[in-house]
């Protein structure tokens, strides 16, 4: 047994595509999902970009505007919003047409009216910043009317323009945050890695189908072997599966490692459960493995073919290249990823992080167990037999 | 004919990896249809908020109409777990809960607060900035002795005002937007089912035994290197010509506009790209085993940095730097342009067919490339 | 001398096609058994039959006594494989593969260490003891192939085709190993189809042929069965019909054949056959140019048995 176990280690070890699926490719996947999704949690951090305004009379005579935007505009300002360039009206629309600004901004008296050519978030954020700075005008306005009516009202007729400034701006800078913002939601980036791991469990099924590839007669001429061998079959798969399974649990150890200190990825405080459903998620993998290993009749090769082929699919239902197809599955054919055991891992580190109770991360575990039960046994069944009709 | 008829098996080996990464191509596009109503007035997109008013004040009514100005108003059980899928799957982009007794300690001037919890998507941010603008206001209305309707009065007069604005294209942005998305993930697809099969039936025909017996035969090697190129140029074409019918199933109408020709255009392009890279690949990787690890890994890593999952807008500066010396970057690029390209005038043709010619360049250096790797080969064997 | 295996009507039968056909025979203890035979005669379906990894149709088949099941492991203890295919793990060095699959019977590590040097003397691997198997040339490779098969010194020992497309230089290395291996005590099933090695190499032979036992015995048992004794060669460029009647009307004769400019004569039991022929070729004005006589060879056996050639 231990014979076996040390020697099917050995050659797991020693094979360059097992260890490249195993251990490099979860490594450089994460590694692309860190550079790809860095930014998107930081999403409030937005980049500058170019607009045009029209310099008209308006324009000139509205102190207000020309001293926000000028705020917004200016490269030393951290909160600097825009890039802005000042033109006519024609020049503007030229280099709008050009692509070479993202909107025009034109005061027409009181009105602000905006000119762009597409919709998008440069758009959105530039109608907002504009809002923002025609309704801070009316608040201020209105609170100059209210100091001066109170002035007036206690008799003093001497309005001290630059004391009434100070206090509106005193006030606006007094104001207290309404809002509570509640920190830990989840970064929906997470399940990018979520089904990352996921990935790597299901990987390992390659490992427990080459090791079991080694054991059994109908697969493998090495397998002869074994079956000539009065070492007992049973005994020699258990061992060797038992190998592959360490590999696996060293794979996933190695992307745990990787994404928490090198990725900084966090994967919440239940770290107990989360390995616990890393270890669940493995043994499915191995179940798959073994599953497509022996009830499959095709070469090695095309079986570890098909197993990428299972898993790569399975990680895309579950959210891989794109959170919205977890989403659209689940709400839309539900049934699908309660097999896929991708999304079953995918979704219990999920339940783990965005849950506050624990029954969706059982549920979870247990039909990742109950799948790997189901085709542990079919497969044993069909590889069970000694002889065989042919080889 | 030997050659056709070998490519035609080691395709038949392999089909089920073309079929796999277009399955992937076909789900993504199928649940990414209907999403979105063709629309050509500019709408700032609407968030999804749910208001949780457990206070009930005048006040608090006030600030819900508010957002449901601008926001739509899912329907979520009241549960903690409904409401924290609601978020994650991003049918809310925010929950805000009012407590009990808001209105009165908020007026009074006390410390009161709205609970907010929010996804971490782009909406999200942008619904949160429109409320706290309501707040702020509010906030600073409130310290001039105003009772609650002189407040929410006061309140929604500053905030119903907005700049107006007006839209110059007359473009159907959103099923453009659609055919970009297509074609963004379609380079994923092409990509992967072009390297996998060519490199795959290169590989084949460069083991050794089968090099050498090659040579020795009767065939010109000149004839057999080029009867081996068109097959895997055929093979591309009917791979590129598929995935345009596919994309008259997802896109829809617009293929058949001036757009869906320059994307068709953009797409043949970068498929003959591609397939040069997978000739490079095909000659510099001998090992069966490890060329599905080298295309998942060309094809996801392309994939993901240069924006063909997640929008290039979103991706971080330095990455985009990177993306920039990927042949895939310049293909996205175009598509992304194409969605804004009102009239294809000098500018809009100029900087397509400079995405166009620099992914040709690409092709020109893998072939070069190809050519060396293949040279030093043959000097070491 | 004891019976080693014991086969009795055994038959394996796929579909409507029957692999073995009702094949009954022994091997005795201490000797070599060659398993003669062209490509799908059944001797590795016999092979695999005995080894209890096919299921048969019917028949028994006892070995050392006892019958053989897939969990009759004290037998299998005592037998060792050589199979047609080279089953090696290319991960693992020589040493290594010897030893993990010396491993399978042999717990003891000492021991063990001891076999497995042993295996690599005989088959002359010394030099390539860390070498992986991508490494070695096919007679390399067939060589470390034995060696996994036989490393536990077990008392009976098959092997299958064990010398295909092997250079000279490693058929005699294995040829002279199995010779050992035989000194030392084993009882060996050779299966091939160079009747050259099972001339130098095999006690007994049986020729197979569609599943069925043509024939069994010592070489020379075979020759006198199949009743030749004297084979002649003419050489001659002369396609006389009338000849070749005449040769034909020789005593002793079995046949006699023109092709490709040679004529060849066998003979039963005769004296004098060549001096009756050569003047027989005179009288008949026939002219050659080299005659010969020899004995006849398996292959002009087979020839006679089945009507084929051994090797196609």
């Amino acid at each position: 047994m231990l014979h076996t176990f040390h020697y099917s280690l050995k050659t797991l070890f020693r094979n360059r595509m097992l260890l490249f699926w195993t251990f490099a490719f979860p490594l450089i996947l994460g590694s692309l999902f860190h550079m790809a999704f860095s930014n998107i949690s930081e999403s409030e951090k937005l980049t500058v970009f170019p607009i045009a305004i029209i310099e008209n009379d308006s324009w000139q005579e509205n102190e207000f505007f020309r001293e926000a935007f000028s705020a917004l505009g200016d490269e030393n300002n951290a909160d600097q919003l825009f890039k802005i360039r000042y033109a006519d009206r024609p020049e503007a629309k030229a280099w709008l047409q050009n692509g070479e600004v993202e909107g025009i901004l034109e005061l027409d008296g009181e009105n602000v009216l905006l000119t762009f050519d597409s919709e998008g978030i440069d758009q959105t954020i530039l109608k907002f910043a504009a809002d923002e700075v025609a309704q801070k005008k009316q608040i201020v306005e209105a609170l100059s009317q209210e100091e001066i009516k109170a002035q007036l009202a206690a008799g003093n007729f001497a309005i001290d323009a630059d004391g009434i400034r100070e206090k509106i701006e005193a006030r606006l800078a007094e104001e207290k945050d309404t809002l509570q913002t509640a920190v830990s939601e989840l970064d929906y980036v997470m399940i990018e890695y979520y089904s990352l791991i996921a990935m790597t469990c299901l990987y390992g099924g390659i490992l427990a189908m080459t090791a079991l590839n080694q054991n059994l007669a109908n697969l493998s001429d090495k397998g002869k072997r074994v079956a000539v061998s009065p070492a007992s079959k049973g005994r020699t798969v258990l061992a060797s599966v038992a190998a592959s399974f360490a590999a696996q649990l060293l794979g996933l150890a190695i992307l745990f490692l990787f994404t928490i200190f090198v990725l900084k990825v966090d994967f919440g405080s239940h770290s107990g459960l989360v390995v616990l459903l890393a270890v669940v998620g493995s043994l499915a993998g191995l179940a798959l493995g073994i599953a497509v290993g022996g009830l499959v009749k095709a070469s090695e090769n095309s079986k570890t073919g098909i197993l990428i082929a299972i898993t790569m699919f399975g990680c895309f239902l579950s959210g891989m290249m794109g959170i919205t197809m977890k989403y659209v599955v689940d709400k839309n054919v539900p049934w699908v990823n309660k097999l896929n055991p991708a999304a079953m891992i995918t979704d219990g580190f999920y339940a783990l992080y965005a849950y506050h109770s624990f029954s969706r991360f059982w549920w979870n575990v247990a039909s990742l167990c109950l799948f790997s039960a189901v085709l542990i046994i079919l497969s044993a069944c069909v590889l069970r037999r000694q002889k065989y009709d042919s080889i | 004919m030997t050659v056709f008829k070998t490519f035609w098996r080691v395709w038949n080996q392999n089909k089920l990896t073309v079929i796999l990464f277009t399955m992937i191509l076909l789900v993504f596009s199928a649940s990414n249809m209907g999403t979105q109503e063709t629309s050509t007035s500019f709408t700032a997109k609407r968030p999804d908020i749910l208001v949780i008013d457990r206070d009930g004040s005048a006040l608090a009514q006030d600030f819900t109409r508010y957002v449901e100005k601008f926001a739509d108003q899912p329907v979520v059980e009241d549960s903690e777990n409904a409401r924290a899928d609601a978020l994650f799957y991003n049918d809310a982009d925010l929950i805000l809960t009012i407590p009990q007794n808001f209105g009165a300690r908020f007026l009074a001037g006390e410390d009161a607060h709205i609970e907010v919890r929010k996804s971490t998507n782009y909406n999200a941010a942008y619904a949160e900035m429109l409320i706290s603008r309501y707040w702020e206001t509010a906030g600073i209305f409130r310290q001039s002795d105003r009772t609650e309707t002189e407040l929410i009065a006061a309140i929604s007069e500053t905030l119903t005002w907005e700049s107006s604005v007006s839209l110059t294209t007359e473009l159907d942005t959103t099923s453009l937007q659609k055919g970009a998305y297509f074609f963004n993930f379609a380079s994923y697809s092409i990509l992967a089912c072009v390297i996998y099969i060519i490199a795959f039936v290169l590989s084949s025909f460069r083991e050794q035994k089968i090099q050498k017996r090659t040579v020795v035969s009767s065939m010109n090697l000149r004839r057999h290197n080029r009867i081996l190129l068109l097959s895997n140029l055929l093979y591309s074409l009917i791979l590129w010509l598929f995935y345009m019918l596919l994309s008259l199933l997802f896109v829809g109408r617009a293929m058949f506009s001036a757009h869906g020709a320059f994307f068709a255009v953009n797409a043949f392009v970068f498929t003959l790209c591609a397939t040069t890279i997978a000739f490079f690949i095909g000659t510099l990787v001998q090992n069966k085993n490890a060329i599905g690890g080298v295309v998942n890994v060309v094809a996801l890593g392309s994939s993901f940095l240069c924006g063909a999952f997640v929008p290039a807008e979103f991706l971080p500066e330095p990455v985009l730097k990177i993306a920039h010396l990927l042949p895939t970057y310049y293909y996205i690029h175009s598509n992304e342009a194409l969605t804004a390209v009102e009239h294809f005038d000098r500018a809009a043709l100029t900087s397509f067919f400079l995405n166009c010619g620099i992914q040709l360049a690409f092709a020109v250096l893998f072939l070069a490339l190809t050519n060396f790797v293949s040279y030093k080969k043959r000097k070491i064997a | 001398m004891k019976n080693v295996i014991e086969v009795e009507h055994l038959t394996k039968a796929y579909k409507d096609l029957k692999a073995v056909d009702d094949l009954s025979f022994e091997v005795r203890e201490g000797e070599i058994l060659g398993l003669l035979g062209p490509n799908g005669s059944g001797k590795s379906t016999t092979i695999n039959c005995i080894l209890s990894l096919l299921n048969f149709s019917a028949g028994s088949i006892r070995i050392f006594g006892e019958e053989m099941k897939p969990d009759a492991y004290d037998l299998k203890a005592r037998i060792g494989v050589v199979f047609q295919e080279v089953a090696v793990f290319d991960e693992l060095t020589v040493y290594e593969n010897i030893d993990y699959f010396c491993g399978l019977y042999i717990a003891d590590k000492k021991l063990r260490r001891q076999y497995v040097e042993e295996a690599i003397e005989l088959v002359k691997l010394g030099e390539f003891k860390k070498f992986r198997p991508k490494k070695l040339s096919g007679g390399l490779l067939r060589r470390l192939n034995i060696a996994c098969g036989i490393a536990h010194k077990p008392n009976l020992i098959f092997l299958d085709e064990p010398t295909v497309a092997v250079d000279p230089q490693s058929r005699n290395h294995i040829l002279d190993g199995i010779k050992k291996l035989r000194d030392a005590g084993a009882t060996i099933v050779y299966t091939t189809h160079y009747m050259e090695e099972v001339e130098i190499l095999c006690d007994r032979v049986m020729i197979l042929d569609k599943g069925k036992i043509l024939a069994s015995g010592t070489t020379d048992e075979l020759k006198g069965l199949a009743g030749m004794e004297e084979k002649i060669t003419v050489e001659s460029e002369e396609p006389e019909e009338a000849g070749l009647a005449a040769i034909r009307a020789q005593e002793n004769v079995i046949a006699a054949n023109y092709r490709n400019g040679v004529f060849l004569i066998t003979y039963r039991k005769g004296e004098n056959n060549l001096a009756e022929l050569i003047e027989i070729l005179k009288r008949e004005g026939i002219r050659y140019h080299k005659i010969f006589s020899e004995r006849p060879t398996l292959n002009d056996v087979f020839l006679e048995l089945t009507g084929k050639e051994l090797r196609d």
